[in-house]
């Protein structure tokens, strides 16, 4: 595993906040009427392709500069797109609770909020014998703020802020139910996410720029609970394909990588 | 503007939420329905249905049962069944009370300490409840429009009761159908 990889877990677990998320944390058997369950999920993000790619160079780059010198053209660029693609990606930890409902007719409904998230989920299941089956949307909002800051300093040359993002999620899921005591699911899903902020380079002799673009996630993700009736415990692993660009200070900049999001928790089912 | 997401937040799950509702109606949503239950009756007992509350995944049943006979009996209840329309049945179990008040009265016998009769009697003229509940995780019990609970599992003397099985019928505003 590259010593970058290692770091950016390490600082993951110590330091809290996300700016995306990525997890389900839910199986495909959509709520019946009435039926409430209540979630409280944690998850680790860990933007793989932008940890290789991204936090190493942008701290050696910091490493050599010492603070005192100004880094050439080259540096500039990798210490900006850096500090926009670790903000956006968000690593570290983050939680959220969640409360769905479900509204008959095979639909159910759901309120995520955690670490400056906020998300809404529509889903509509269909029973497939044994199996179930779900589609779902979610529009979230993200403040980019969080009680804990997010690991988003990969330099002091270059500071993000007024970081705002939607999130707009379509997904597929399946699987399937063992008495009340297991659960499987399994899925694929996308999301487009606008996003807008601000960044700081006054310290590389560049000023302050706003920018704003989008990034589109493709992938799946692979879930399973263990519990009796009530409670289960889940775990649940996400992989996306993060994909987009911002243009700074008139430099095109490709935003891209894996992003894993391994996430646990517990289902309450009332 | 700092409360500008949680306000947005609240107006999405609002809105989202009260909209949902009014397309499909709340009459999905109620968690339990009361269903109404056929009286049944012998020469020795007869029996009523108390309570008949039907909800997703269990139906909770208090029975009355009613001595008419002459004579003392000693009514007992064994393990019912709970038939759907398409044929499948569940088990229930009498409330877990009642089985652990049994299970201590005989275990207390059977080492010398008189507790009680671990079935007393019931005289002429005098009811008893029983309390019966049935789940089923893999079906919606609401959603269906009638189901037979088997009173052959009330023994009196140690036999079947012979009662034909009771109906439990959904009230007309119960939406039905599992596709629900």
């Amino acid at each position: 595993m590259p010593r970058s990889v290692i770091v950016l877990l390490l600082l993951a677990a110590t330091h809290a906040g996300c700016a995306v998320n990525l997890s389900e944390g839910r199986s495909a058997k959509v709520l019946r009427g009435g039926e409430v369950q209540v979630i409280q999920a944690n998850n680790v993000v860990v933007p793989t392709g932008q940890a290789r790619e991204l936090i190493a160079p942008a701290k050696a780059i910091e490493r050599r500069l010492q603070g005192d010198t100004q880094p050439n053209e080259e540096e500039r660029q990798q210490l900006l797109r850096s500090a926009v693609a670790i903000s956006l990606a968000g690593p570290g930890y983050g939680s959220h609770v969640e409360i769905a409902l479900g509204l008959g007719y095979r639909y159910d409904v759901a309120a995520r909020v955690g670490n400056g998230i906020y998300a809404l989920t529509l889903r509509r299941g269909f029973d497939l014998g044994s199996w179930h089956a779900a589609l779902g949307a979610r529009a979230a909002y993200n403040s980019g703020g969080s009680i804990i800051p997010y690991v988003d300093m990969v330099n002091t040359f270059a500071k993000v802020s007024s970081l705002t993002r939607w999130d707009a999620h379509l997904f597929a899921q399946a699987g399937r139910e063992w008495g009340e005591w297991g659960k499987l699911w399994f899925g694929a899903k996308a999301i487009y996410s606008p996003f807008s902020g601000t960044l700081d380079a006054t310290r590389i002799n560049l000023g302050s720029t706003s920018f704003a673009s989008h990034l589109l996630y493709a992938g799946g993700f692979l879930g399973a609970a263990v519990g009796y009736r009530w409670v289960h415990f889940f775990v649940e692993l996400t992989a996306l394909y993060a994909h987009g660009s911002v243009r700074l200070f008139d430099h095109k900049h490709g935003l891209y990588g894996l992003v894993l999001a391994p996430t646990w928790g517990l289902q309450g089912t009332f | 503007m700092r409360h500008t997401p949680i306000v947005l937040s609240v107006a999405m799950f609002v809105g989202g939420l009260g909209s949902a509702i009014a397309f499909t109606g709340c009459a999905a949503m109620q968690r339990t329905w009361e269903f109404s239950a056929t009286p049944r009756q012998s020469p020795q007992l007869s029996v009523n249905a108390k309570v008949a509350h039907v909800s997703q995944k269990s139906v909770h049943l208090h029975l009355e049962v009613t001595n008419q006979g002459e004579n003392t009996v000693v009514v007992s209840a064994d393990r019912f069944s709970l038939e759907l329309a398409d044929g499948s049945s569940i088990r229930g179990r009498v409330r877990m009370l009642d089985r652990a008040t049994k299970l201590a009265k005989r275990t207390l016998a059977s080492i010398g300490m008189d507790m009680g009769e671990v079935n007393p009697g019931l005289p002429p003229g005098d009811s008893m409840l029983i309390q019966i509940s049935f789940r089923s995780h893999e079906r919606d019990l609401r959603r269906h429009p009638a189901m037979r609970v088997n009173l052959d599992a009330l023994m009196v003397e140690g036999k079947p009761s012979g009662l034909a099985p009771m109906l439990l019928h959904a009230p007309p505003e119960a939406p039905v159908g599992e596709d629900i």
